[in-house]
């Protein structure tokens, strides 16, 4: 472990925004993170290739989601349509950043949303995008795009979903892989540590590991002025932590992206049920 | 003839005995609350006052300054405070009708206690319901129904997307809506692809896709529908907690105004409107009021201001908790708006927005169930204010109704808030001629206003009657905060009072006259350092009053003195008399003496009033010389011609003159004239004359006496000057100290005349004459001079008459 790794060095936080109220609470979150680290603030919209190849089908009709009626969807209808949307969403960024003062970039792709979108991912440090976009999941569960960002981004990814906003007290999962401490030292660098206690989680194989764990924990939050409280979870109660967050009134969530007792199945449905945001670290 | 007695000096004024008092000082006597010197108005506002039946108002008629208003009130609030506090009216809120308030009458002070619970309820409810609404049983609830409604829409359109994969069609959402596309490998089909299809594959594709777009605007189609039944849950379960919240703080109310039907109807009306509108009670939401809320004035849900709260508010006219008894109220602006009340708007938006809570009382109001008094002059010249009153005296309510409603110009959003019985008794006040003209011209006056309360000018003048004034002096005195007056100086008012009556035997009841008599003496008191007012505080008082307005006097007094007007008073002169006439200025009048001269010639018996001529004599003045002829016809030429033309004329009057208290003198001049005996001018003369040659009264006999005494005075008195007067007008003598001082000096003569001949006699020092057994006048007397030169005049007209026929023929 590194000095180098000790501290956080966040300088662009991409924001996946497609104007659906989850991307939104992304947006705001996205800002006030970049405000808390000077990054800066990167939007990108994605133009979803699979929309404008159906545009050019003959038989492409839309339904009008409040009129029931059927129209032609013809491409350059459809590409104006994106167009709006895209500039909305500009809009509403230079808004937000110019508020804070911060450095921002906006950029339109086009292409399949999840890939480019881990392709943007690549150059930043964070990416921040909604629980879910506009398809007909049930609600508050994970959306397509999510899940795949939360299956494979790289770096730190936060998932929001509408309506929620970073809070307190933050709760972080500890399971002792290489994962698990960069997670607990970029949780450190988030939080103003006199201001709230911190929770973590310890998640172990066994209860005599728990100990162990928690050593560790705390010799990594040993140079912080930190207030720790200390949870733990044994391997056969993982389902439960979903509950415990709930309980915990947890604000928001931080989890290593890859844990051996927490698999991707697990994570995805865990992600499916919380509501908090959660911060993953890959 | 017998002779004329000259007045002694106790004649001349009728003084008041300060040791007649049993007092000392003022403040030493029992403050009185009556009226001195009216009975019959006090008789006939007690009549009023006690009669309990309809139209038996009162109207207080009499000169102003005679205390009116002032017994009004004081008769009234002796009254009001044996009696009840009346009823407390409220407004509230019409459920059912917004615009037409409703009226609750409560007991007096129970009123403001409803207002009081009334809003408290309001405070507790925004307490109850947000506590309800914030409740985890609520929140869970309605989550439930939310997602209920979330999930059945996701079910069927997770279902539709399921059937559509099974068949490799994707449903992707556009900015606007859904489509629906076919897909392979999660990939939607590009154009060359679908194009490198076969018809078949390529039908049976668009086949499914049409099939799956109807199923899809099917789901579509049901989604409002769902959402109303999500909606309407949503409110059952409002409305469900709502009467859980509210039930259990209305109904302590329910219990407390058990008695009050009124009250508990408008609780039920409350109840249902607040389950029906709880959310107006939650605080505000995100999306803060609306502009579509604000010009609805404050009807819009989720407002949770106070505007939207106003309607529950209970607007009480009038508090009568702290009242001691019945209202009495004097409304001293009487507009029509003041009178019934009126409701204010406020703006808002630019739109005028009113509702119950800006219903303002007015004067009926206020004094419902006691007594209102108003200035009759005022309420008529207020626009409608006359009108509102009559109307809502004899329909026996008050409505609220705008200027601008009534006489609709203005339709503006107003309101018609239920009227109110009334129970009030008015006393109006105003001058005689008011009361007359009322009466005469407005029918509905006499039904309206039965009782007359006629308050006297003056009142009579003895002991009793002097110690009551001295306790009303004394009482005023104390009312206003002035020194006490010691009994000299009381006296001295009682003096003053009967000179302003203008009688020796009256009192003035001008309690305002008098009040501010007493304030100014009291301001000499302390000038002078006095701690009590002496009879010199009171006379300097006077003197001052005088001094004030007796400019326009001193300028004539000073044009008399330096002969611009020509005025003798030495010597005799033939035709040439001192008439003496008053000027009235505010209220100050002075006498002033005038020369009136007569000039007679050969004529056919026309006496030319020259004032009359000129149309500077008024009416009462052309009777007066008219009698003076058909005095010297009846007297001197029964049985030949008046064959006289004679002129009279006020020498150097400008202006009008009027009455006929000059027309002894007139008379004297003529006489003078044609008998040329001369006439004393040291003498002057005032009375009216009858064709019988009596001398009758006038007005203002003291200012006309005062008015020649300053000339003499100011010229020397010689003995001989005095002033002649008709004898009836002795009692109204009250005359200044100096003028009586100079009488009792004996240089300066009153002299009471009944008749003619008396007169003539002292004015000419010859005498007048009686007929003897024959009828003839003793030789060289007046009467004797004047028909003998009558009866030449006739003879040469006969004469004259006479040649002319000749000549004619």
């Amino acid at each position: 472990m590194s000095d180098r790794e000790r501290s956080l060095v966040i300088r662009r936080i991409l924001v996946a925004l497609d104007a659906s109220p989850h991307s939104i609470a992304a947006l705001e979150a996205a800002a006030e993170l970049a405000a808390h680290f000077q990054a800066e603030l990167a939007g990108l919209f994605v133009q979803d290739v699979n929309l404008l190849r159906l545009a050019e089908l003959p038989f492409a009709r839309e339904v009008g989601f409040f009129s029931a009626t059927r129209r032609r969807l013809d491409s350059r209808g459809l590409e104006r349509q994106l167009r709006v949307r895209a500039r909305q969403m500009r809009r509403r960024l230079t808004g937000l950043a110019e508020e804070t003062r911060l450095q921002w970039s906006f950029q339109v792709a086009r292409g399949a949303i999840a890939s480019e979108l881990l392709a943007a991912a690549a150059e930043a440090d964070m990416i921040i995008l909604g629980k879910a976009g506009w398809s007909f999941r049930r609600p508050k569960r994970l959306g397509s795009t999510a899940r795949a960002m939360a299956s494979q981004a790289p770096g730190l990814t936060l998932i929001l979903q509408q309506g929620a906003c970073l809070g307190t007290p933050v709760l972080v999962v500890y399971d002792g892989s290489d994962l698990a401490r960069k997670a607990l030292r970029t949780l450190v660098s988030l939080i103003e540590p006199e201001e709230e206690a911190l929770n973590v989680l310890l998640l172990a194989d066994g209860a005599d590991n728990v100990d162990h764990l928690q050593r560790e924990a705390s010799h990594i939050l040993a140079e912080h002025e930190v207030e720790v409280r200390y949870r733990s979870l044994t391997k056969t109660n993982v389902p439960k932590l979903s509950d415990l967050v709930q309980i915990e009134g947890c604000g928001t969530l931080v989890l290593p992206a890859k844990s051996v007792l927490l698999k991707e199945k697990a994570l995805l449905a865990l992600l499916d049920e919380l509501e908090v945001p959660v911060l993953l670290v890959r | 003839m017998d002779q004329v007695e000259r007045l002694q000096a106790q004649q001349l004024y009728q003084r008041c005995d300060p040791e007649g008092f049993n007092f000392e000082t003022s403040d030493e006597l029992e403050e009185i609350a009556t009226l001195v010197g009216q009975p019959r108005a006090m008789e006939a506002v007690k009549f009023g006052v006690d009669i309990e039946q309809e139209g038996y108002n009162i109207f207080a008629l009499g000169a102003s300054g005679t205390g009116k208003q002032t017994f009004l009130r004081q008769f009234f609030e002796g009254r009001a405070q044996d009696q009840a506090p009346p009823s407390d009216w409220c407004y509230v809120n019409n459920f059912e009708n917004n615009h037409k308030p409703k009226t609750i009458r409560l007991p007096a002070g129970l009123g403001a206690e409803f207002r009081q619970d009334m809003d408290d309820l309001v405070e507790g409810l925004r307490t109850a319901l947000s506590a309800a609404f914030e409740s985890e049983e609520y929140q869970n609830r309605r989550q439930v129904i939310t997602e209920e409604f979330q999930e059945r829409q996701a079910e069927a359109f997770s279902e539709l997307q399921e059937r559509a994969r099974e068949q490799d069609v994707g449903l992707l959402r556009t900015p606007g809506g859904m489509v629906l596309a076919p897909i392979k490998d999660g990939e939607v089909l590009s154009l060359d692809e679908i194009q490198n299809l076969s018809d078949e594959e390529r039908q049976s594709i668009e086949k499914k896709i049409e099939e799956l777009q109807e199923e899809m605007q099917s789901i579509l189609q049901q989604v409002p529908t769902w959402q109303r039944e999500m909606r309407e849950k949503l409110d059952e379960l409002d409305r469900e907690m709502a009467g859980f919240a509210v039930g259990g703080l209305i109904d302590e109310l329910r219990e407390k105004y058990a008695d009050h039907e009124a009250v508990l109807d408008h609780l039920d009306a409350v109840q249902q409107d607040v389950v029906d509108n709880a959310r107006d009670f939650l605080p505000r939401g995100e999306n803060g009021p609306n502009l579509q809320a604000m010009l609805q004035g404050g009807r819009a849900p989720g407002q949770g201001g106070a505007q939207a709260l106003r309607r529950y508010r209970v607007n009480l006219l009038e508090d009568h908790s702290d009242a001691d008894g019945a209202p009495v109220v004097y409304e001293d602006n009487p507009t029509y708006q003041n009178l019934v009340g009126r409701v204010e708007h406020r703006a808002q938006m630019g739109a005028l927005l009113t509702d119950f809570n800006l219903i303002k009382p007015g004067a009926l109001h206020r004094a419902n169930g006691g007594y209102l008094i108003l200035d009759a002059r005022k309420v008529l010249l207020q626009p409608y204010a006359w009108e509102g009153l009559k109307r809502a005296l004899q329909a026996g309510q008050v409505r609220i109704e705008s200027l601008g409603q009534m006489l609709s110009l203005i339709s503006t959003i107003s309101l018609e808030p239920e009227p109110i019985p009334l129970d009030v008794k008015v006393g109006l006040f105003g001058d005689r001629l008011l009361y007359y003209l009322l009466w005469q011209l407005d029918p509905e006056f006499a039904e309206l206003f039965k009782v007359e309360a006629d308050f006297e000018d003056i009142m009579d003048r003895d002991e009793d009657s002097q110690e009551l004034y001295a306790q009303m002096v004394a009482s005023l005195a104390q009312r206003h905060d002035l020194r006490p007056l010691d009994r000299g100086g009381v006296a001295r008012v009682i003096e003053r009072s009967a000179r302003m009556a203008g009688d020796s035997e009256k009192l003035s009841t001008h309690v305002r006259d008098i009040t501010d008599l007493l304030r100014e003496a009291d301001y000499w008191a302390n000038e002078s350092g006095n701690g009590m007012v002496t009879a010199e505080d009171v006379q300097k008082a006077i003197d001052a009053q005088i001094y004030r307005a007796d400019r326009l006097r001193e300028r004539m007094q000073e044009a008399i003195l330096r002969d611009t007007l020509l005025i003798d008073t030495q010597g005799q002169e033939v035709g040439q008399i001192n008439g003496l006439s008053v000027i009235s200025l505010g209220n100050f009048s002075f006498g002033r003496p005038t020369r009136i001269t007569a000039r007679t010639r050969l004529g056919k018996g026309e006496v030319i009033d020259i004032e009359r001529e000129v149309e500077l004599g008024g009416p009462l003045h052309s009777k007066g010389v008219l009698i003076l002829a058909g005095f010297l016809r009846s007297r001197y030429a029964t049985e030949t011609p008046l064959s006289l033309s004679a002129s009279l004329v006020f020498e150097q009057s400008y202006g009008g003159v009027d009455g006929d208290s000059a027309s002894s003198a007139e008379l004297y001049a003529l006489l003078s004239d044609i008998a040329q005996a001369p006439i004393q001018q040291s003498l002057a003369v005032t009375g009216s004359v009858n064709q019988h040659g009596q001398v009758q009264a006038i007005g203002g006999v003291n200012p006309k006496i005062e008015g020649f005494f300053d000339i003499c005075q100011a010229r020397g008195l010689t003995g001989e000057q005095g002033v002649l007067i008709p004898a009836a007008n002795v009692k109204h003598l009250m005359l200044r100290r100096d003028v009586v001082e100079a009488v009792e000096a004996g240089q300066f003569h009153v002299y009471p005349v009944e008749t003619i001949d008396q007169g003539i006699e002292l004015l000419t020092g010859q005498p007048a004459g009686q007929r003897d057994e024959q009828g003839n006048y003793p030789e060289g007397s007046i009467n004797y001079l004047v028909e003998t030169r009558l009866t030449e005049l006739a003879q040469k007209r006969a004469e004259f008459s006479g040649s002319q026929e000749e000549g004619e023929a």
